[in-house]
C-alpha cells in the first residue's frame, strides 16, 4: 500500500440527525410554486429557463445524506473504464479527469503485486479545498454531501486545487478535442454537470474554473436520489468492469456501502490529515 | 555611468520589455491559459511568484517610507516620496500579474460580494485592497500641496496638476501640516496593514496543511523579512536611479544600505533556520520539498540566482570595506538582492507544489497539466517582462512628471 | 490639549474614509448571507438543457460495440441525430458474465442482469471515434505512383460515383480477362463478412482471407486438435483454480465480462495462476505469478503433465473415457521432469511439483492459454500441451472448466457462383493455405505478403481490397508488408482513418464507425446469444456503409449467382430488386436472422430488450455426454464393437461419405467431441504423416520442440508484447480519451537487465533485430523477466491521425513477416532483439 495509507478506520457512523439547515428563500418560493417567480427574482427575465434549486431537501425526506462510494481494490482491475465513463459522462476537456486511476508498483517482497486505486473525489467531511475559496464558490452541500463548485462565481484562483490533499480537483484551461475545436456535432453536446449543460465556448465557464468530480449528481431526481436501475447513477461506478466501485448513501445502515463497511476492512487515504473522507477502499 | 545615461537605458529597456511583453498580453486575453505551462499539480507559477515578489517589494517600501512619515527620520526623508511611489508601482505589478493568473480575472469583485471569511486568500484581497487604497489616499496627501502649488504653473503641466489635484485649491501652510499629519495617521495604519497583508499572504500558503513546504507558523514571518530586504532594496536602486539619483540621495543609499544588509542577514539567518528544521524533523514530504529546491530541476534557481545573485555577492558588496561606501556598487548589489528575492518567492511557490500529492498521479493520465516539472512558458515569462517593462515606464512618467519635492515651499518642509 | 485644526480636520477626513469602508464591508455581508458559514449556496439549473440534453430526452438506441471485436452490448443516447454517450447494455450477457446461471441470476426484461452490465474504456470512448475529425470523409483517389512507406500519396478528393465506377471498372477488366482469382481481399472476421465473402464467391476468386489468423488461429488450432471446438470459453466464475498461460483477459478485455467473471472468482476463493514473462495487469491479480521464457509454455505444461501422471493425480474416469492417446502422452511424458523444464522455462523444478499438486487437486480447476504462446512458432503444439491438461483434470465442459459454447447461430445464404466464377474459382489461393495442415477458413495473411513481396507464389494477384485491416501495423515484417502492397497494380482500402495502410493505396473509401452500421454478433458467451448491431446516427458523411459499398461493387459489375439472380440487388427475403443498398442489407440480415436460431425478422430482433436475443436454455455442461437419439442412429455406422467404449459412430458408413457423429460411452452412443475419434485427442492419428508448411513431418504428440529464433550474442533478449485495456490493436491511437488513458508504451525491462545494458528508466533506447530498429523509451520494473523486454502493441504511428503519429513505438518492423507453419498464425511475438542508448 502506499504510504499515503493508513491505519483501518473505523465504519461510518450510521444515520445522523435530520438536518435544520437554512433553506434559501428562492428555496421557499420554489415550495409554494412560484417557479417562474423564482426564477425571475434568482437570475432576471432575460435567463428565465435558469431556475434556481432548492439545496436542502425536501420536507418529509428530511434525513441527511451522506453519499460516499467503497471502492473494492480487489476488484479493481485497472482497466480505466471508470475514466473513459467519467469523461464521456461530464464531458470533461484534457488535462481534467475526474477520476483516476492510481498504481502502485511492486515493493520489495517477491510476491508484490501492482496494486490499482481508483480515485474520484472523496468528497471529504471536512474538505480543506472549502474553505480557502475566496468567494464561496466552492462549498459541501448540506443535503448529501457533495462538494461543489459554483462556475459562475469561482474567479479560476486555484486555490482549492494547492489545498486539497488527493489531487481532486483540475484547472479547465480550455484547451479542447479536436473533436470540439473543429466544430463536429459533438462540439453541441454540452456537459450534464450539476444540470446546468453548458456547452463549450472561449472564455466561457467552466473554462477558467477548478472542476472535480461531483459523484454525478445530476443524475440525481428531484429528491436527491440516484436509481441504479434506471442509469441514473455514478458514471464511473455504473461502467466499472470488475464490479468494484459501490456507491451510496452512508448514512443509511442497510445501503450496500454501510453494510461493506461492515463486514469489510476499509481503509481511507491520509487520515492524518482529519479530512475524513466519504470515499473507502476495501482492503 | 551617468545618471543620464541611467535614464535613458531605464526609459529604453521599459518600452523593448512592454513591446515584448505585450504579445503575452494579447495572447492571455485572447487564449486564456492556453499558453502557460502551469497545471494542475503546480497550479501556480511565476505569474504567482511574481505576485508575491512584488506585493513583498510593495510592502518593503512602503515600510521603509514610514520610517519618513510615522517615525520622521530625516535621513530617509528625501526618499519619502520615491518609497511610496515604489509602493504604487510595485502594488500595480502584482495585481496585473495576479489578474492574468486569475482564471476569471474579470469576477474579482466577487470577494467583495461573496465574501468568504475562512479563506486566507479572501482576507489577503481585502487587505490589500484597503491597503491600496491608503498607499493613494496617503500618496495623495503627500503630494496635495505641491500639486495644488503646480497647477498654477502654465501649460499642460499645470491643468495636470489641477486635475490630480481634485479641486483641491488650498496652499495654506496649516493644510500642509494636517496633510502631513493625515500622512502620519495614514501611514501608521499602513504599518499594520502591509505586515498583516504580507502576513495574510504568508499564511495563504501558511494554512496549507498537505502542503509540509510551507506548512508552519514561520511561513509569515519569513514573508514579512523578504518583503523587508526586497522592498528596502529596491528602494535603494530606484533611489539612485530617480530624482536626481546618487546626486541627491546618496548619503541615503548608504545608509539603507547598511539596513538592507541587515535585514538580509536576518532573512538568511531564517532561512538556514527553516531548513535545517526541515532536514532534522525528518518529516519525508518536507525534506522532499528541501532536496527539490537544492538538488531538483531547477536546482541552479537556488544555487546561482538566490544563493549567488541575490545573497552571497551583494553580501560581499555591501559587506567589503572597499565597496560599501561606493553608493553606485551599494546601489547595484541591492539590485541584485532586489533581482535575487523573485528567485526566493519562484522557490517558495513552485517546489512547494511540484510533488505528487499522491504517489503515481502524474502517471496515472496524460496530460501536460499532469506534471510536477513546470518551466514557464515563453508567454509566462514574456508577459512578466513586459510587467517589469510597464513598471520601469510608470516609474520614468512618475519621474516626469510628478511634483517634486524641491517644488514644494522651504516652510512646509520646516513645519514637518 | 486642545485639539489643533489640522487635527480635526485630519479625524473628519479619516471618519469619512472608515465609514464609507464600513458600509462597503456590511453591504458586502449583506449580499453574501454573512451566516453561511460554508457558503453553501444553490447552483442554477439549465431546465431548457435538462429538457432537451438529459437522460429523458431524446432515444437510448440499443447496439454493439465494435471498439474492439468483444462486441458487447451498448445502449447510445442520441439526441437531434447526435451520439451524446454510450452505455452499457444490460440485457446484453457479454457485458456480464458468460454461464447463463449468473445471467439469470436476478435477471428481468426490465432492467437486464443483476449487477448492472458494464463496457470497458474503449466502450466508453466510441463518440471519439466517430467524431473523430481526421476520420477518412470521401474517398480518395493517389496521384503519386511513389508507394514507398512515408511517401505523400498526393490524394485527390473524388465522388463516390466516381470511385466506384473507376474501381469497378478495372475489377470488370480483371474478371473479363479470366483472372478473377488475382484478386485479393482481406478483411476484419466479425462485421459484415458475409456480403464480403459472397463478393468474392461471385467475382471469382478465392482469395478472401479475414483477419483471424492475425489473431488466435493458433489456439483453434490447438483446441481443434485436442477437444474439436476452435474457441472454448474459460468458465472462470465458477473455478477454484485458474492458470492462464499468456493470457491477459482482465486488460487484453477480449470480452468485457472477463474482469468481473475473474475477480469474482477470486473473491469466491479461487487461486489464479498466471504463467507470463510479464507480470500483466492480470498477473497483477493473481495470487501467483509464474515467469516464463518466452515459446517455452509447451514444455512446462508437459513438465506439469508428467507430475499429474507420476502421481497419479489425473482425472482417471475421463481419461479412460473420454479420451485417447494417453498412454503415449504418458510414455512421452516420462522424461518431462519439472527439472528438465526448468533449464528450458527457467521455472523452479519445485514450483513446477506444487502447481502441478495444486492444478490436480482442487476442484475444479481450469488452464487456458491465449496469444502467449499462441503467437510464436511453436505455439500450436504448445497450446496442446496446455489444452491437454483441461483433460488430465477431467474439466473439459463441466462447471468451472473450459466449456465448449453452444454458439448461436445465423443463417448465411451463400450464393452459388456462375460459371465464369467457378471457373476462377477453382484456383489455388495465393497464400497457399493448403500447405498449412491446421490452418483456419481465414487464410494465411504472412505467406500472402511474403509471396507477392517476393514474386513468389502460384500468381501474381493484380487487385487487392483491404477492409477494416491495417496490415502495416498488425503483419509482423511491416517493410515486407509495404514491398507487397506496393506490387498490386490496384489497392483499395476502406478504412475510417487514414492508416499506415491507407497510406500505401490507389483508392481510400471512407469506412463507417460502427454507430453508423448493421452487424449481427453471435456472442461469446457458453450458450446462444445474439446481439444487434444498429446504424444509431445515419453516417456522417453520407457514405455508404462497408456492406453498401459492396454491393455496390457488386451491381457495377453485374455479379449474378449461378440461378442469373443479380445478388446483390435482388432481396434475400422478397425476391425482388431492391434499388435502396441499406434496404437490401437489411433483408440480407432479416433472412440471416430468419434461418439462424433466433427466427426472427431484423424488424422483430430490434424490438427485443436490449436488441439481443438470448436463448432461455442456457447454457449446457458436459454435452459430449449427450446420447444420440436413437432416431439419429438408424443406418449409422459403428467402427467396432457396437458396445465396447471408443467405438466411433457414423452418420453412414464412412465410404459412402459417412461423418463421425458419436461415440459409444458406458453402453450409449454419445455426441462426444468433435474430433475424429470422437473423444479428446492426446495423440491426434489424424496428423500422423503430415507435413507442416515448412516441409517437417507434424507430430501426432503434443510435443515440445523450442521455438525457431532464440536469443543470441547479437540479440540477447526476448521481445514480446501485449494488448492493454486502453486500446485496441492499432486503431485506436488517435482516440484522445484513450490517449489520456495510455499515451506511450515504454519498454518495460528488468532494472538488473537494464543496468546490464547500462540503462536506466526513462532512457531512450534504440531497439534493434536483424530485421530493424526502432526508438523506444524504458521503464525498469521487476514486473518483466530479466531476459525479456517487452511493449504494449498498437503504438509508434506514422500514419492514422494527429493524435496518433509519432508516439511510442511499433515492433511489427522489427521481425520477419512469417506465420506459424502448422496453422498458418502470424508470429507477433517472436523476436530477440538488442538494446543501446539513443
Ligand atoms: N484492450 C484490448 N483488448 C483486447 C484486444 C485489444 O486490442 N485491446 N484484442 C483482442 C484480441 S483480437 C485478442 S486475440 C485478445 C488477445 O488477448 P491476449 O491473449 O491476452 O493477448 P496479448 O495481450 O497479446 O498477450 C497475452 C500475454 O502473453 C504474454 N506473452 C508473450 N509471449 C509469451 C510467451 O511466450 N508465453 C507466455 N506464457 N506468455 C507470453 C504477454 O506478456 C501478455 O501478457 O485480446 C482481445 N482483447
Ligand atoms: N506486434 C503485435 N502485432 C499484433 C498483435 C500483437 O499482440 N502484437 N495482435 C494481433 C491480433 S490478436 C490481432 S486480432 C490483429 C488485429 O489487427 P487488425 O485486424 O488489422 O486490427 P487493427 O490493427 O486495429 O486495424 C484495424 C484497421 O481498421 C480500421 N477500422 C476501425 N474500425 C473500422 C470500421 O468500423 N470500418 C472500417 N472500414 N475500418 C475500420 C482502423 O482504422 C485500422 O486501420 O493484430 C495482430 N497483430
Ligand atoms: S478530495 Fe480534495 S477536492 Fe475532494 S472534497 Fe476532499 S479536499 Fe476537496
Ligand atoms: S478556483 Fe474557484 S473554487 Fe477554487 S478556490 Fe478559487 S474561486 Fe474557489
Ligand atoms: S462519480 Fe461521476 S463525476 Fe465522480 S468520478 Fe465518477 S463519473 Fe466522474
Ligand atoms: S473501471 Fe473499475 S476495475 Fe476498471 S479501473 Fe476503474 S475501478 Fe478499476
Ligand atoms: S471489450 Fe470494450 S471495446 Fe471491446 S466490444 Fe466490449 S466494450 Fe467494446
Ligand atoms: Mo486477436
Amino acid at each position: 500500500m502506499p504510504d499515503a495509507a493508513t491505519e483501518p478506520s473505523t465504519p461510518a457512523p450510521a444515520g445522523e440527525l435530520p438536518d435544520v439547515s437554512r433553506r434559501d428563500v428562492v428555496a421557499r418560493l420554489l415550495k409554494l410554486g412560484a417557479v417562474s417567480l423564482a426564477a425571475a427574482l434568482a437570475s432576471g427575465a432575460s435567463l428565465a429557463p435558469l431556475l434556481h434549486v432548492a439545496s436542502a431537501a425536501e420536507p418529509g425526506k428530511k434525513r441527511k445524506r451522506r453519499y460516499g462510494m467503497v471502492i473494492d481494490t480487489r476488484r479493481c482491475v485497472g482497466c480505466d473504464a471508470c475514466v473513459a465513463a467519467c469523461k464521456a459522462e461530464n464531458k470533461t476537456p484534457p488535462g481534467v479527469s475526474y477520476t483516476i486511476v492510481l498504481e502502485q508498483g511492486l515493493g520489495e517482497r517477491p510476491d508484490d503485486r501492482p496494486l490499482f486505486l481508483t480515485k474520484p473525489c472523496f468528497q471529504c467531511e471536512h474538505p480543506p479545498c472549502v474553505p480557502v475559496c475566496p468567494v464561496g464558490a466552492t462549498f459541501k452541500r448540506s443535503q448529501d454531501g457533495i462538494v461543489v463548485v459554483d462556475y459562475d462565481r469561482c474567479i479560476g484562483c486555484r486555490y482549492c486545487i494547492v489545498a486539497c490533499p488527493y489531487q481532486a480537483r483540475f484547472s479547465d484551461f480550455g484547451e479542447d478535442y479536436p473533436a470540439v475545436e473543429e466544430h463536429t456535432p459533438w462540439a453541441s453536446v454540452p456537459s450534464p454537470e450539476y444540470k446546468q449543460f453548458r456547452v463549450r465556448g472561449k472564455g466561457k465557464s467552466p473554462e477558467g474554473n477548478v472542476r472535480k468530480c461531483t459523484f454525478c449528481l445530476h443524475l440525481q431526481d428531484e429528491n436527491g436520489e440516484y436509481d441504479r436501475a434506471s442509469g441514473r447513477w455514478p458514471a464511473c461506478a455504473k461502467t466499472c468492469t470488475g464490479k468494484a466501485i459501490h456507491f451510496g448513501d452512508l448514512n443509511d445502515p442497510d445501503s450496500e456501502v454501510s453494510q461493506l463497511l461492515k463486514e469489510r476492512q476499509a481503509i481511507r487515504l491520509k487520515e492524518e490529515l482529519g479530512t475524513e473522507p466519504n470515499v473507502y477502499y476495501l482492503l | 555611468m551617468s545618471d543620464k545615461t541611467l535614464k535613458r537605458a531605464f526609459w529604453t529597456l521599459g518600452t523593448v520589455l512592454i513591446l515584448v511583453g505585450s504579445w503575452a498580453w494579447i495572447d492571455r486575453w485572447v487564449n486564456a491559459d492556453r499558453n502557460t505551462n502551469y497545471g494542475s499539480i503546480v497550479p501556480w507559477g511565476l505569474w504567482v511568484a511574481a505576485y508575491i515578489y512584488f506585493i513583498g517589494l510593495s510592502a518593503g517600501s512602503f515600510l521603509v517610507s514610514s520610517l519618513v512619515y510615522v517615525f520622521n527620520i530625516k535621513r530617509f526623508e528625501s526618499i519619502g516620496r520615491l518609497a511610496l511611489f515604489t509602493a504604487i508601482v510595485t502594488l500595480v505589478l502584482a495585481l496585473l500579474s495576479i489578474s492574468a493568473d486569475l482564471g476569471h480575472p474579470f469576477r474579482a469583485w466577487h470577494v467583495l460580494v461573496y465574501p468568504n471569511f475562512r479563506s486566507p486568500m479572501a482576507w489577503m484581497i481585502w487587505l490589500y485592497s484597503a491597503y491600496f487604497i491608503l498607499l493613494l489616499l496617503e500618496f495623495w496627501f503627500v503630494m496635495r500641496h505641491d500639486l495644488v502649488v503646480g497647477s498654477r504653473k502654465p501649460g499642460w503641466r499645470g491643468r495636470l496638476y489641477r486635475i490630480l489635484a481634485f479641486g483641491s485649491t488650498d496652499d495654506r501652510p496649516e493644510t500642509a501640516v494636517s496633510d502631513r499629519q493625515v500622512v502620519r495617521v495614514l501611514a501608521t495604519f499602513g504599518i499594520p496593514l502591509a505586515i498583516m497583508f504580507n502576513g495574510g499572504v504568508g499564511s495563504l500558503f501558511g494554512v496549507i496543511s498537505s502542503r509540509p513546504a510551507w506548512h508552519g507558523g514561520l511561513f509569515p514571518i519569513l514573508f514579512l523579512v523578504c518583503a523587508l530586504t526586497s522592498g528596502a532594496a529596491l528602494l535603494v536602486l530606484v533611489s539612485a536611479i530617480f530624482q536626481d539619483g546618487l546626486r541627491r540621495n546618496r548619503d541615503t543609499v548608504l545608509a539603507l544600505g547598511t539596513l538592507v544588509l541587515g535585514l538580509l542577514l536576518f532573512d538568511v539567518l531564517l532561512q538556514i533556520s527553516e531548513t535545517l528544521v526541515g532536514f532534522y524533523g525528518h518529516e519525508p514530504d518536507r525534506v522532499a520539498n528541501l532536496r527539490l529546491i537544492y538538488g531538483g530541476p531547477y536546482w541552479w534557481v537556488f544555487w546561482f540566482w538566490q544563493l549567488g545573485i541575490g545573497t552571497l555577492i551583494p553580501i560581499a558588496l555591501l559587506a567589503l570595506p572597499q565597496t560599501r561606501r561606493n553608493p553606485a556598487i551599494v546601489a547595484a548589489a541591492c539590485g541584485l538582492i532586489a533581482i535575487g528575492f523573485l528567485a526566493v518567492r519562484l522557490n517558495i511557490v513552485i517546489p512547494g507544489l511540484a510533488d505528487e500529492q499522491l504517489e503515481g498521479i502524474t502517471e496515472a493520465f496524460n496530460s501536460t497539466r499532469i506534471s510536477t516539472d513546470y518551466v514557464p512558458s515563453l508567454m509566462e515569462f514574456t508577459f512578466t517582462a513586459g510587467l517589469v517593462g510597464i513598471g520601469l515606464i510608470l516609474f520614468g512618467i512618475g519621474e516626469w512628471f510628478l511634483p517634486r519635492p524641491e517644488e514644494s515651499t522651504p516652510e512646509e518642509i520646516a513645519h514637518a | 490639549m486642545p485639539e489643533s485644526d489640522a487635527q480635526k480636520i485630519t479625524r473628519r477626513r479619516l471618519f469619512k474614509l472608515g465609514g464609507g469602508a464600513a458600509t462597503g464591508v456590511a453591504a458586502a455581508a449583506a449580499v453574501s448571507g454573512l451566516g453561511t458559514r460554508s457558503g453553501e449556496h444553490d447552483l442554477r439549473v439549465n431546465a431548457a438543457g435538462l429538457q432537451r440534453w438529459g437522460r429523458d430526452a431524446g432515444q437510448w438506441v440499443p447496439s454493439c460495440c465494435n471498439m474492439c471485436g468483444g462486441q458487447c452490448g451498448i445502449m447510445v443516447h442520441v439526441v437531434d441525430g447526435i451520439v451524446e454517450k454510450i452505455e452499457p447494455n444490460n440485457w446484453n450477457p457479454n457485458n456480464y458474465t458468460n454461464i447463463s446461471t449468473d445471467w439469470f441470476d436476478g435477471y428481468t426484461d426490465e432492467h437486464g442482469c443483476k449487477e448492472g452490465a458494464v463496457i470497458c474504456p474503449k466502450g466508453n470512448a466510441g463518440v471519439m471515434a466517430l467524431y473523430d475529425p481526421d476520420r477518412v470523409k470521401t474517398p480518395l483517389k493517389r496521384t503519386n505512383p511513389d508507394k514507398s512507406i512515408g511517401a505523400d500519396p498526393r490524394w485527390q478528393e473524388i465522388s463516390w460515383d466516381q470511385a466506384l465506377d473507376e474501381i469497378a471498372a478495372k475489377l470488370k477488366a480483371l474478371r473479363d480477362s479470366g483472372e478473377a482469382h488475382k484478386l485479393i481481399w482481406f478483411s476484419e472476421d466479425h462485421s459484415f463478412t458475409h456480403p464480403q465473402m459472397d463478393f468474392c464467391t461471385l467475382f471469382g476468386t478465392p482469395n478472401y482471407s479475414n483477419h483471424a489468423n492475425l489473431c488466435d488461429v493458433s489456439r483453434k488450432a490447438s483446441f481443434r486438435t485436442i477437444l474439436g471446438d476452435d474457441r472454448p470459453l474459460a468458465d472462470f466464475i465458477q473455478s477454484k483454480y485458474i492458470m492462464l498461460f499468456g493470457w491477459n483477459p482482465t486488460s487484453a478485455i477480449k470480452w468485457v465480462h472477463l474482469p468481473r467473471i475473474i475477480t469474482r472468482a477470486i473473491e469466491h476463493g479461487a487461486r489464479l495462476v498466471v504463467v507470463d514473462p510479464y507480470l500483466s495487469d492480470t498477473a497483477a491479480k493473481a495470487q501467483e505469478w509464474v515467469p516464463i521464457r518466452p515459446g517455452t509454455d509447451g514444455a512446462f505444461a508437459l513438465a506439469l503433465a508428467h507430475v499429474i501422471i507420476r502421481d497419479r493425480l489425473y482425472d482417471r474416469e475421463f481419461v479412460e473415457k473420454w479420451t485417447v492417446g494417453f498412454d503415449r502422452f504418458a510414455d512421452y511424458v516420462k522424461d518431462k521432469t519439472p527439472a528438465w523444464a526448468e533449464t528450458i522455462t527457467s521455472i523452479p523444478a519445485a514450483t513446477t511439483e506444487r502447481l502441478a499438486r495444486e492444478l490436480a487437486t482442487t476442484k475444479p480447476a481450469l488452464v487456458d492459454v491465449w496469444s502467449g504462446p499462441g503467437q510464436h512458432s511453436n505455439g500450436v503444439q504448445g497450446g496442446r500441451a496446455i489444452g491437454l491438461l483441461n483433460a488430465l483434470i477431467g474439466t473439459i465442459d463441466a462447471p468451472g472448466g473450459m466449456i465448449n459454447p453452444d454458439k448461436a447461430k445465423t443463417k448465411h445464404n451463400a450464393p452459388q457462383p456462375d460459371d465464369t466464377a467457378a471457373e476462377t474459382l477453382k484456383q489455388p489461393r495465393f497464400d497457399e493455405r493448403s500447405k498449412y495442415p491446421l490452418s483456419h477458413s481465414s487464410g494465411i495473411y504472412a505467406q500472402s505478403f511474403v509471396n507477392l513481396a517476393e514474386d513468389k507464389g502460384p500468381y501474381k494477384p493484380k487487385i487487392g481490397v483491404i477492409v477494416f485491416q491495417n496490415p502495416m501495423m498488425a503483419v509482423p515484417g511491416s517493410q515486407t508488408v509495404a514491398k507487397a502492397l506496393a506490387k498490386l497494380e490496384t489497392l483499395v482500402v476502406i478504412d475510417t482513418m487514414l492508416s499506415e495502410t491507407a497510406m500505401l493505396a490507389d483508392y481510400v473509401l471512407p469506412g463507417t464507425v460502427y454507430l453508423e452500421r448493421y452487424d449481427i454478433n453471435a456472442h461469446w458467451v457458453t450458450w446462444p446469444a445474439i446481439g444487434l448491431r444498429q446504424p444509431v446516427v445515419k453516417p456522417l458523411f453520407g457514405q455508404p456503409a462497408e456492406y453498401e459499398t459492396v454491393a455496390a461493387l457488386g451491381r457495377r459489375l453485374g455479379l449474378k449467382d449461378k440461378s442469373g439472380k443479380e445478388f446483390f440487388r435482388i432481396g434475400a427475403i422478397s425476391g425482388q430488386p431492391v434499388e435502396d443498398l441499406t434496404a437490401w442489407y437489411e433483408e440480407y440480415l432479416s433472412a440471416e436472422l430468419k434461418g439462424g436460431s433466433p427466427g426472427i425478422t431484423l424488424e422483430e430482433f430490434k424490438k427485443l430488450p436490449g436488441a439481443v436475443w438470448v436463448d432461455r436454455k442456457g447454457t449446457r455442461y458436459r454435452k459430449y455426454a449427450d446420447t444420440i437419439p436413437a432416431d439419429q442412429l438408424t443406418g449409422a455406422f459403428y467402427d467396432g464393437d457396437r458396445a465396447a467404449n471408443g467405438t466411433v459412430v457414423y452418420d453412414k458408413p464412412p465410404q459412402a461419405g459417412g461423418k463421425p457423429i458419436g461415440v459409444v460411452v458406458d453402453g450409449a452412443v454419445r455426441k462426444g467431441f468433435n474430433t475424429p475419434s470422437r473423444r479428446v485427442e492426446f495423440y491426434a492419428k489424424s496428423l500422423e504423416g503430415k507435413v507442416d508448411a515448412l516441409g517437417n513431418p507434424v507430430d501426432p504428440l503434443p510435443v515440445y520442440v523450442p521455438r525457431d529464433w532464440q536469443p543470441d550474442e547479437q540479440y540477447p533478449l526476448y521481445l514480446i508484447n501485449w494488448k492493454e485495456a486502453s486500446h485496441t490493436h492499432s486503431r485506436t491511437f488517435n482516440n484522445p480519451w484513450l490517449l489520456h488513458l495510455k499515451s506511450e508504451n515504454p519498454l518495460i525491462i528488468h532494472p538488473d537487465t537494464a543496468a546490464r545494458f547500462g540503462l536506466k528508466d526513462g532512457d531512450e533506447v534504440i531497439i534493434e533485430s536483424p530485421y530493424g530498429s526502432t526508438r523506444g523509451k524504458i521503464k525498469a520494473t521487476r514486473r518483466m523477466h530479466p531476459e525479456v523486454v517487452g511493449l504494449q502493441h498498437g503504438f509508434g504511428h506514422w500514419a492514422g491521425g494527429r493524435n496518433a503519429v509519432g508516439r511510442g513505438t511499433a515492433d511489427a518492423g522489427l521481425r520477419p513477416t512469417r506465420a506459424d507453419p502448422l496453422s498458418g498464425q502470424a508470429i507477433h511475438k517472436q523476436t530477440c532483439v538488442t538494446l543501446r542508448k539513443a
